[in-house]
């Protein structure tokens, strides 16, 4: 279970964002990750709930949105979208394709609001 | 308000990747980072492989206890480190980073690092190597590579182990390597079989890994 050391980095790297700020509430972490990232949002939630007690993240939602593979075929060179791997081209139905995305995982934004602004 | 970041989560971890792959680049040490299931046989390829290689090696070893695989390699008379992670599913750029001083770096061709046996965990984790090795033991069956396509899509060479037991398994090895093919069509693959007295596929792999140690120094 990997997802503890990263969601780890990734509080300390939005409280190292949110430093210029007079932050009153974090209200939502999107996180965007491609299906061949290899986390879990199950996982993630339970970190983000074990790891965020009694921080600037305590009230705050974790959102993990899922972004899907995106593909280019080596046999006809269409570009499309695929849930998983193998993915066979939709244009040719070849069944070799070079991979563009869908590995990544990132802290895509934080919605919070500012002290002394009204929601 | 809204922040908008775009901010890895492997930030971290690639910052620190690229400072390895930056001194090793530097000390001139070619790097390979093997990744494979619990008993896939990475400990055994290297015990086989390393005398095949006229090299300066140096190993790192990941486990989550004991310093058996270590103890392994440095029956090989090649200096090996043990990494415990204490439970961590996978070694981090920053955990090879804190064992890179034991080596004589300006002294080495070669870093070896066998990551902890897990086909899922370390994928994601650069440790700033060149070449990437995931080594499948066929006795685990030939469908992993579908059952774990993002570990074989960030392979750079798939070595395929315990051939001897394919047949025993009832695995197609023509089937496994289409489906790496379907995957990851960049991926090399080579067949071998790391049994002590029934050795097989180490002559050209070690000539295959020569050749790209070769081609990178000549890019410099
Ligand atoms: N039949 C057969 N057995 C093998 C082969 N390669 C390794 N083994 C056996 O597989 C078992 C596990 O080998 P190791 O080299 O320890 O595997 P490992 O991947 O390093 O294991 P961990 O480091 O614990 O994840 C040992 O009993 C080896 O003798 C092979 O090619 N054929
Ligand atoms: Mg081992
Ligand atoms: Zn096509």
């Amino acid at each position: 279970m990997h997802e503890t050391a990263l969601l780890q980095n990734l509080l300390s790297a939005a409280e190292e964002a949110l430093a210029p700020y007079e932050v009153e509430k974090v209200e939502r972490l999107t996180v965007k990750a491609g299906v061949l990232a290899n986390l879990l949002p199950d996982a993630l939630d339970f970190a983000f709930e074990t790891l965020t007690p009694g921080t600037i993240f305590a009230a705050a939602e974790l959102v993990v949105e899922t972004l899907p593979i995106g593909a280019r075929c080596l046999g006809c060179g269409a570009e499309y979208e695929a849930e998983k791997l193998p993915a066979a081209c939709p244009m040719c139905g070849g069944e070799q394709a070079e991979v563009l995305s869908g590995t990544e995982a990132y802290l895509d934004n934080i919605e919070f609001s500012l002290k002394g602004e009204s929601q | 308000m809204k922040l908008d970041l775009n901010m890895s989560l492997m930030e971290k971890n690639d910052a620190i990747a690229a400072a390895i792959r930056a001194e090793l680049q530097q000390q001139g040490v070619y790097s390979i980072n093997i990744i494979g299931s619990p008993g896939a046989g990475k400990t055994s390829l290297l015990e086989r492989l390393l005398p095949h290689l006229p090299l300066q090696t140096a190993v790192i070893e990941g486990d989550l206890a004991t310093a058996r695989d270590a103890q392994r390699i440095s029956a090989c008379a090649v200096p090996a480190v043990q990494i415990n992670t204490d439970g961590g599913c996978h070694l981090d750029a920053a955990m090879i980073k804190k064992v890179l001083p034991v080596f004589d770096l300006a002294k080495t061709d070669l870093l070896i690092i066998e990551n902890v046996g897990n086909l899922v965990c370390p994928t994601g984790f650069d440790l700033g190597e060149d070449l990437r090795i995931v080594l499948l033991s066929l006795a685990e069956g030939g469908d992993k590579p579908a059952k774990y396509p993002a570990t074989f899509l960030a392979a750079d060479l798939v070595l395929l182990n315990k051939i001897d037991l394919a047949e025993l398994c009832d695995v197609d090895i023509a089937q496994v390597k289409a489906e790496i093919a379907q995957i990851n069509p960049k991926a090399e693959i080579l067949e071998v079989c790391c049994r002590k007295n029934h050795q097989q596929g180490l002559e050209e792999l070690a000539a295959l890994l020569l050749a790209k140690i070769n081609a990178k120094k000549t890019q410099e």
